[in-house]
């Protein structure tokens, strides 16, 4: 019992302390790797003169691919958004994956949609398609809805829509996400700038749920009312801003977010294509992209631009909360136990020595540690073995670490363009940093742990549905 | 350690306010700025149709209060030249004589080389674009001395200004430049080829000798959008180059320029290459008329075991002037399904934007 | 009664420009920096004629045109294209939708003010 209780002194008092130190060391290094990119971005795009890309017949083409299910509130505007990109050469693909709701009778009413004789060829399996839409007005011509058999995923619906997919490269984004204009022109730059190749690339998500739009499109932008978006919000902020800029910035990215995501098909088809068993099928995608390249000695980039290109409507209530994030947890730990080779395994490079053991320890173990580390305090105190002046000072660290990481990721949200024009919008962001570690942060870690659990028992999980408040004018909420 | 984290805290904060009033103020003063200098501009100097319509001292007035406003703050200077370039950019005709009589009155030009001169990359970049909006002739010696810069993206912006300026010897860089181009690279020369009117085109075939493939593929695309059929014979030559991305873009280059005497070679050529060009010849073989590439895509067509193959093949017989189409059409019956349903994708009007 | 023009364009010098020099002809004018504020003023308004450019927030160029051509007031409106995309297809598309104009930019003022003037003058004899 002696040896037990020194052994987990040992491990709490000091292997986690290391730990604890060299994640926050780690953040550290994120935010200054990512204020590096940030500028460099910054400096090649400030004169920049898009339109020479705009006229050249040498351009990429793009095809826009956007699952839909049961999304009757929202797709008619989601769909005139993203006929409305600017870009020479693109598609826009609706997958309509099996809708119970008149989502696909919307549409034909709308675009004045036919079924044409259309040759399609399963690239990557997916459920069977039924029929393939193309608009009789010229206006419409750039879409094409696909309507299949419900995939009970968006891994599927994405498949089908690479199956009917003319271009070579792909984004990937949902229906009920505004993109900005000038989205593809953007983000299809690494593509055309970068002489090794580069095989995805990502851009910052904000979240829309208090903005004001008008029929599907951003009329002003807004920080969140409402306590779990304006939380999700600086998640966002710091995920996007520090960290996948930082990563980006050495070639390590493991994920790129399925709510706007540039591929390379002929990669992602090599590669086998979204699994539609995954819960993390954006990152599970990008893992498999990267390991083929290096099992087939290619070079490759994928990269990450610090635009805000994507506004998405996140969870407002806590059950849609609690079910997204239980499938990201499960979906994490599914994708690193499917990969497990990749860990420290030198062919793989930084992904394999730096990237795919730094998500195994720092974001897949840390809810575990965490949650252990709680557990150990409560044990001390109760059993009166607490050292209290030490403990407080560590925890006050903690805190002000934490703070001062979420209020850095926020000036670099300023440096990569100001978002909210009004201080005080930015005051109450950063006021939310200061009470995230108390009134957030528990929920997380609580689903990380309950979305770890469901991966070790085995237990079912469904996608659910996202109650939308959809694109109608909104009052303020 | 904590307390450490509390003075990043309070720092970071002050920071975020500081650099938000900033920027604000500074957005403010710019817009001001943009303002005042546009109403001058609008009010005074663009009403005329030319130069010569400008009463000398409403033009030297003008100049003066411009001249005030530019020695006053650096605001006002960098809107100044923003705003001349802008106009410069964006419009057409004698306005932009007035624009560049401004301009050079205000010697703005100073400015603008200042930021050639200047060490980081990124400003001589930002130089060389106000070079080019101003279409400022006189600046030429100083952008001749960034084509030697170490870094490509300043070369290239210098290359782009002595096409737009129509300096002599603007073409040279495609026997200097060494270094691979991007395809933003190619595609932003491209543009300050063709987007410049009264250029003198050169025979773009006597730069594919380069060893840099970039510049032959640049070259290719010119060849193709000025119609060099001179250049085929060159490019035929070329179809044993060792790079498969030359060798796709010499294959659609001659489909697109649809000149004699290619057929037999690319049939000849068909065997030994991969199937991506094997891809690209029977698409440039659709785009002939004669009934040896007809005969050929239609047996490729017919005895295709490779999707890619098939779907090419298929979309060369529908695009096929000559009557291959129909001779396939008519029998129709006798295809298997595989092949019907492709041929019916690729007839069907509404699918005119993509293949399979 | 001034003749009345509908501007949409985000880019705001370019309009503030034309609309000044416009002003100078006896045109009233009126600016929509995006497609919905587009769709809302012709709702609204009867123009004498729309200049639109193609690459604007939040409708797609070539729908806001059928949009146009489709609305109560401005169904016979000439609109006059005016944009930086200058590929031959899209400028043959553009014209095939029953536009009277297609000016790629940059464009001459003087040019675009005497095509203005010049179908306002037909639209009036029409009339």
């Amino acid at each position: 019992m002696e040896a037990f209780r020194e052994w987990t002194a040992f491990i709490f008092e000091y292997a986690i302390f290391y730990y604890g130190m060299f994640l926050m060391f780690s953040y550290l290094m994120l935010a200054i790797f990512s204020i590096i990119e940030i500028n460099k971005y910054n400096r090649r795009n400030r004169y920049i003169n898009y339109t020479p890309l705009l006229n050249s017949p040498h351009v990429p083409g793009i095809s826009v691919i956007a699952p839909a299910f049961n999304e009757g509130a929202v797709i008619k505007n989601g769909v005139h958004t993203l006929l409305s990109l600017n870009y020479p050469k693109f598609e826009v693909i609706i997958v309509n994956d099996g809708s119970t709701d008149d989502s696909l009778q919307q549409l034909i009413d709308e675009y004045d949609l036919v079924i044409v004789n259309f040759f399609y060829r399963e690239k990557v399996k997916c459920q069977p398609v039924k029929a393939v839409y193309k608009s009789t007005n010229p206006v419409y011509s750039k879409l094409i809805v696909v309507d299949k058999e419900n995939g009970k995923s968006k891994a599927d619906a994405s498949n089908a829509g690479i199956n009917v997919s003319s271009y070579p490269l792909f984004l990937c984004t949902d229906i009920d996400c505004i993109l900005h204009k000038d989205t593809l022109v953007k983000m299809v730059k690494p593509f055309v700038e970068e002489k090794t190749r580069v095989i995805a690339t990502g851009a910052v998500i904000r979240i829309s749920n208090s903005c004001e739009v008008e029929n599907g499109y951003l009329q002003k932008i807004k920080v969140p009312k409402q306590y779990l978006p304006l939380f999700q919000e600086l998640e966002y902020i710091r995920a996007f801003l520090l960290g996948r800029m930082a990563w980006s910035k050495i070639n390590a990215l493991m994920l790129v977010s399925g709510g706007i995501g540039l591929f390379d098909k002929e990669i992602v088809l090599a590669a086998g294509g979204y699994d539609h068993a995954s819960f993390g099928e954006d990152m599970e995608l990008i893992n498999r992209m990267r390991m083929w390249m290096h099992d087939n000695k290619q070079k490759y980039l994928v990269t990450y631009i610090p635009e805000s290109l994507c506004y998405t409507e996140v969870p407002a209530s806590l059950n849609v909360f609690a079910r997204q994030r239980t499938r990201w947890a499960k979906g994490l730990a599914q994708t690193l136990w499917m990969h497990k080779k990749v860990f420290f395994n030198p062919k793989y490079k930084i992904f394999g020595l730096l990237t795919f053991p730094y998500w195994v320890f720092f974001e897949w173990l840390a809810p575990l540690i965490e949650a252990g580390g709680v557990i150990y305090y409560v044990y001390l105190i109760i059993t009166g073995q607490i050292n209290w002046p030490y403990a407080i000072v560590l925890l006050l660290f903690i805190y002000s670490f934490s703070v001062m990481i979420t209020l850095i990721s926020i000036l670099w949200d300023d440096f990569a363009g100001m978002k909210y024009t009004r201080k005080r919008e930015v005051l109450k962001l950063c006021l939310a940093a200061a009470a995230e570690p108390f009134a957030y942060h528990p929920l997380v870690l609580f689903f990380s742990l309950r979305g770890n659990w469901f991966f070790f028992t085995n237990k079912k999980l469904t996608w659910g549905v996202m109650t939308r408040i959809g694109f109608k004018k909104k009052k303020a909420i | 350690m904590a307390f450490f984290s509390f003075i990043l805290i309070v720092i970071t904060l002050i920071v975020i306010f500081c650099n938000r009033v900033r920027k604000v103020r500074k957005e403010k003063a710019v817009a001001k700025a943009e303002d005042i200098i546009f109403e001058e501009l609008s009010e005074h100097l663009l009403t005329y149709d030319t130069v010569t319509d400008i009463p000398e001292e409403e033009m030297n007035d003008t100049v003066c209060k411009l001249n005030k406003l530019k020695n006053q703050d650096k605001v006002f200077r960098r809107t100044m030249v923003h705003l001349m370039v802008y106009f410069q950019m964006n419009l057409r005709g004698t306005v932009t004589n007035i624009i560049s009589s401004a301009y050079s009155r205000l010697k703005l030009r100073e400015f603008t080389r200042g930021k050639l001169r200047s060490y980081f990359w990124f400003k001589k970049t930002q130089g060389l674009t106000e070079v080019q909006g101003m279409r400022d002739g006189h600046s030429l010696p100083e952008v001749q001395n960034l084509i030697d810069d170490s870094n490509q993206d300043v070369r290239v912006a210098a290359y782009n200004v002595l096409l737009k300026l129509k300096a002599n010897n603007c073409f040279d860089f495609m026997v200097d430049e060494k270094e691979e181009l991007s395809e933003w690279h190619q595609i932003m020369l491209e543009d300050g080829v063709v987007k410049t009117p009264g250029l003198e085109i050169p025979d773009f075939k006597i730069y594919l000798t380069t060893e840099c493939n970039s510049i032959i593929l640049l070259c290719i695309k010119l060849i193709v959008y000025y119609r060099q059929y001179n250049a085929v014979p060159k490019l035929l030559s070329m179809l044993d180059h060792e790079q498969e991305d030359v060798r796709t873009k010499i294959i659609e280059a001659l489909g697109s320029l649809n000149s004699d005497n290619y057929e037999e070679r690319l049939i000849e050529k068909y065997p030994e290459e991969t199937i991506k060009n094997k891809s690209a010849i029977l698409i440039a073989l659709g785009q002939m008329g004669s009934t040896l590439s007809g005969d050929f895509i239609k047996k490729k067509f017919l005895g295709a075991k490779n999707f890619d193959i098939l779907e090419n093949a298929a979309a060369a017989i529908i695009s096929h002037p000559g009557r291959l189409k129909d001779s396939l059409t008519a029998n129709m019956s006798e295809l298997d399904e595989k092949h019907q349903a492709i041929l019916q994708h690729f007839e069907e009007p509404l699918n005119a934007y993509g293949s399979v | 009664m001034k003749k009345r023009i509908l501007i949409v364009d985000d880019e705001s010098l370019v309009t503030k420009y034309l609309k000044a020099r416009l002003k100078q002809e006896n045109l009233a004018v009126d600016i929509a920096v995006d497609g919905q504020e587009a769709l809302k003023k012709a709702k609204n308004h009867k123009y004498d004629l729309i200049l639109t450019d193609l690459m604007i927030p939040n409708v797609a160029g070539r729908e806001l045109i059928m949009q146009i051509q489709e609305s109560m007031l401005n169904a016979e409106t000439p609109i006059i294209v005016l944009s930086s995309l200058s590929s031959d297809e899209l400028i043959v598309d553009v014209l095939a939708t029953g536009v009277k104009d297609y000016i790629v930019k940059p464009f001459s003022v003087n040019v675009i003010v005497a095509k203005i003037k010049q179908l306002l003058q037909l639209s009036l004899k029409a009339a």
